[in-house]
């Protein structure tokens, strides 16, 4: 099976119905997807196929193969010079100081990007109902409010 | 003894070791990870297979210091701090036997920091690195902090990362070994430039001459030049606070890049060429032993490795995880005993019971018994049985070389709080020296007390045993609900009556709770230490938070154990938010039944101590903050409690509607006094989780047996709190001290009890047990 991941092709041999979070992790060492619950509930294990979030641990490897998959490893853009330049929301998860632990860390950026993409101006309201089935065990949940607000603006005055 | 090794790094490996905070990779040791299949993943290999990569400039023997704490987990352990935990103390340093390594030095002028805690989100390796780069006036920019494994010296209790006592603990040990290493640097500097120490100022890993800035030299640079052995500085002088650059400052967190990057690497993450996958084949029933095992067609199934049926265990490893899992779960296997009970059982044992004799008074003066009255008030509170719920379940990669039948050796990286744990546990398990295995920490994916006692180690290694190959085996939620352990039920019994003065006259406080932390002595000590807790009749960790803080005059708290068929332990706090839970919400009805504000009622019970004035600022400072004079908008109401715990203060105020019967928390007040906080924004950081912790406990949180098993499998059984829920918090940090206490955990002290008080002054329904009983508000 061909998976196009963050703009690289790579060929997976695996059961159709294997779920893509351990194809990412397991088979291609991806492990900046990660996995709290394998039941689609907590959030941690979300990715993008064709800009749209999934929850990477209930979708069969085959739910994606030839569709783009972005995970948190291909969020950031490499500029011509080698360096990385941060997603905004990755900049302002950094300024506010938001990750503890970090495992749920992953799925909360890349929820929040695919959501600003379609609100780029929201509430306070919007970003808790956006992020309302992403789980932080260590409750950085205020931070994370605060950092989607600031990642939003600095969105809004990019473009 | 702490030796300062100094190696040369080539240009290449500088360069990938600054843009690489990967940090139990050593960036003087090896190449950085590329957890990528296109690359082969090393780190798994020891450091020492490069070395030929390096110049030692100056092999061992540079430098030897005795810097250390001392304390082992288990019953010794218990035994030499009960004490001290009761008392809310930090176990004290001391000096270790073996030798450890802080730092090394290296000739580019880099700095690698090996922190011996391990970093489960609390922030820990920035805030212990900060106290080392401050004294050592290292420079932060090239400065790095790389986890410690268990070959690196340092001894259990100090890797150990438990009980909010890393910083208490390390503060004056990393202080001195920093301000020798900087001592001895500098003398190197004064000789060097013909002068005296005195002359040379130290600032940003550079050592200059205070008349002329331009005749300096490197750290690195004195490094590089050292003929023959290092003598250390004796007696380095520690900084004055008032020369601090790091230490208060709120730096920000040196993990925090590859946390927002996914480069972060965690147990459930560890990677080795050739690994395997490894799954484990459950009981029905908790604690079940397994009687015999058949592996049937499971030995044939495509993907299957080997079947691993030995001593009481049986599991599976292959090449893929998805077929370990189902494999695991078809091989026939017949349990024999384990619980049977459910959870009725469980609530009808969880009970202070009417006979005392078995009970222990871990607090009293006064005489409660002659003191008793008509008017007394009396509640009882309990508290539910509750998993960690860290959110990255509990794995293991085990690499067990072995020859012939003979163990080698064996590595093991895992998100553990405990290594030495792991390595005790493992030697165990498997009948190997513990000489023979290195436990590798990575970042833990939160830890909560459930990564003491670590079960997955062993598995991996069992297995890993078995196959000769690199075997990693990474829990599954349904196994973390059901297979581990978990928050002990409590249940608490209070009586006291206030004065015609409006004083409190007497306080009775009476605990029941399941095992907290000697569960571990049996764990970690064998049936010997198992049978000496059982004989010792309380617990320290569930005496956590239990020691009331008021000046009343007939006073006495009382702890009965309870011993439940399955495990339970350490969770954030121990016994923490139950206690404080209970008396918080205990003393508001006290009030309430004087017909006191219950600010003001707690303002006045506190004693004239150095204490009791810590409390007083902090609920000062909290009342100012939530405006507690000012009434809150029409349909909310506030209520407060505080705590100690660690050594820290907290105090916190609550502000709550009711909504259709839903309870909405809108805001939380926390003032809280750490003595000093070395980094601000951390420390906050660590109360507004604890607090959000508190309330998913309040809200949701709560395990039942059936039949000898948890029913919740996952987080649809056992939702957490989540972001609409979330309330604003605001907290301030006070100073009364020049050293610091704990911050992980002293937040969920009185966040439930802040809660339930508002809920009362609202609504004039008491919540008396956790989770609270919202339908009652419908
Ligand atoms: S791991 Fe996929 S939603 Fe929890
Ligand atoms: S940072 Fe630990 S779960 Fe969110």
């Amino acid at each position: 099976m061909e998976l196009h991941i963050n703009g690289k092709l790579y060929t997976v041999n695996c059961d159709a119905s294997e779920m893509l979070v351990w194809v990412l992790r397991d088979d291609l060492g991806l492990t900046g997807t990660k996995m709290g619950c394998g039941a689609g509930i907590c959030g941690s294990c979300t990715i993008h196929i064709n800009g749209t979030p999934v929850r990477s641990c209930i979708t069969p490897a085959s739910a994606a193969a030839g569709l783009e998959i972005t995970t948190i490893e291909g969020l950031a853009t490499i500029l011509p010079d080698g360096t990385e330049k941060l997603h905004p929301l990755q900049q302002a998860f950094i300024d506010e100081q938001v990750p503890q632990c970090g495992w749920c860390m992953s799925g909360q950026i890349m929820t929040a990007a695919s959501f600003l993409k379609g609100n780029p101006q929201p509430t306070a309201d919007d970003i808790d109902a956006a992020l309302a089935n992403n789980y932080c065990r260590c409750g950085c949940y205020v931070r994370i409010r605060t950092a989607v607000e600031r990642a939003a603006e600095a969105l809004q005055e990019a473009t | 003894m702490l030796i300062v090794s100094l190696f040369r790094l080539s240009s290449k490996n500088i360069n990938r070791a600054i843009t690489n905070h990967h940090f139990f990779q050593d960036p003087t040791m090896s190449e950085p990870i590329q957890n990528n299949v296109n690359e082969e993943p090393d780190f798994g290999k020891r450091p020492k297979a490069k070395s030929s990569r390096r110049t030692f400039l100056i092999s061992a023997g540079v430098g030897v210091l005795v810097v250390g704490i001392g304390g082992k987990l288990g019953w010794e352990y218990l035994r030499k701090n009960v004490t001290a935990i009761a008392e809310k103390r930090a176990p004290s340093a001391k000096v270790p036997d073996e030798p450890f390594a802080w730092f090394t030095v290296n000739a580019d002028n880099t700095i690698v920091f090996h922190v011996p805690k391990i970093e489960m989100g609390q922030g820990i390796h920035t805030s212990l690195a900060q106290i080392a780069a401050d004294e050592l006036d290292a420079d932060w920019n090239t400065f790095h902090v790389v986890q410690a494994d268990t070959a690196q010296g340092f001894d259990g209790g100090t890797q150990n990362t438990f009980g909010s006592v890393s910083v208490a603990a390390l503060y004056a040990p990393i202080r001195e070994a920093s301000a020798t290493v900087r001592e001895t640097l500098r003398q190197a500097a004064a000789r060097r430039l013909n002068t005296t120490a005195e002359n040379i100022v130290a600032k940003n890993s550079v050592m200059a001459l205070r008349t002329d800035a331009t005749k300096r030299l490197t750290y690195g640079e004195l490094v590089a030049g050292q003929q023959g052995k290092w003598t250390l500085a004796k007696n380095a002088p520690l900084k004055a606070a008032k020369d601090f650059t790091m230490i208060g400052k709120s730096i920000p967190r040196v993990d925090i890049r590859d946390k927002v990057t996914g480069r972060a690497i965690y147990g459930l993450d560890a990677r080795l060429p050739n690994m395997l996958y490894g799954a484990v084949a459950r009981a029905p029933r908790y604690g079940a032993k397994l009687k015999s095992a058949q592996a049937g067609e499971v030995a044939t199934m495509k993907g299957v490795v080997k079947v691993v049926i030995e001593n009481g265990f049986a599991g599976v490893v292959a090449e893929r995880r998805s077929i370990a899992r189902a494999a695991a779960a078809l091989i026939q296997c017949e349990w024999e005993g384990g619980v049977t009970q459910s959870q009725d059982a469980f609530d009808a044992l969880t009970h202070v019971p009417d006979d005392k004799n078995n009970a222990v008074a871990i607090q009293e003066h006064g005489s409660v018994g002659e003191h008793r009255a008509e008017r007394d008030v009396i509640a009882q509170y309990k508290t539910s049985i509750a998993v960690h719920a860290h959110l990255e379940p509990q794995a293991a990669l085990a690499d067990v070389r072995i020859k012939g039948k003979i163990v080698e050796g064996i590595t093991i990286f895992a998100s553990t709080q405990t290594p030495s744990m792991v390595c005790s546990m493992v030697a165990e398990a498997l009948g190997v020296d513990k000489e023979k295995i290195i436990v590798k920490p990575t970042y833990s994916g939160g830890g909560f007390g459930r990564r003491m006692g670590f079960d997955v180690g062993v598995e991996a290694a069992l297995l890993s045993r078995a196959v000769g190959k690199p075997v990693h085996v990474g829990w599954t939620r349904e196994e973390e609900m059901r297979y581990g352990f978990y928050r002990p039920p409590t249940h608490h019994v209070l009586r006291g009556n206030v004065g015609s003065d409006g004083k409190i006259a007497t306080f009775e406080h009476e605990i029941a709770s399941g095992d907290v932390l000697l569960s571990f002595a049996s764990f970690a000590g064998g049936a010997v230490a198992g049978a000496v807790a059982d004989a010792f009749g309380v617990d320290p960790g569930a005496l956590v938070g239990a020691l009331s803080e008021y000046d009343v005059p007939h006073l006495r708290v009382l702890s009965h154990r309870v011993k439940l068929p399955f495990l339970t332990a350490s969770w954030r706090g121990l016994g923490l938010m139950p206690n404080v839970f209970a008396r918080e919400s205990f003393i508001d009805e006290l009030a309430h039944s004087a017909k006191k504000d219950p600010m003001q009622f707690r303002l006045e019970h506190l004693p004239d101590t150095e204490l009791g004035r810590r409390y007083r600022a902090a609920l000062e400072q909290v009342k100012k903050m939530s405006a507690w004079n000012t009434p809150p908008e029409v349909g909310r109401a506030r209520g407060v409690a505080f705590c100690l715990q660690a050594h820290t203060v907290a105090a916190q105020v609550a502000e709550v509607s009711v909504t259709d019967g839903r309870l909405k928390v809108h805001r939380v007040w926390a003032a809280v006094d750490p003595g000093m906080a070395v980094n601000p924004n951390g420390a906050i950081a660590q109360m507004q989780g604890a607090i959000v912790m508190g309330l998913s406990s309040i809200f949701h949180e709560k395990i039942s047996f059936k039949n000898g098993i948890a029913e919740a499998k996952n987080f649809d059984d056992y939702p957490l709190l989540t972001l609409p829920q979330v309330p604003d918090i605001t907290v301030e940090l006070m100073t009364s001290s020049d050293v610091p206490h704990g911050m992980g955990e002293v937040g969920i002290g009185p966040i439930a009890a802040a809660v339930g008080n508002a809920l009362f002054a609202l609504t004039g329904k008491r919540m008396r047990e956790l989770p609270f009983a919202l339908e009652a508000l419908a």
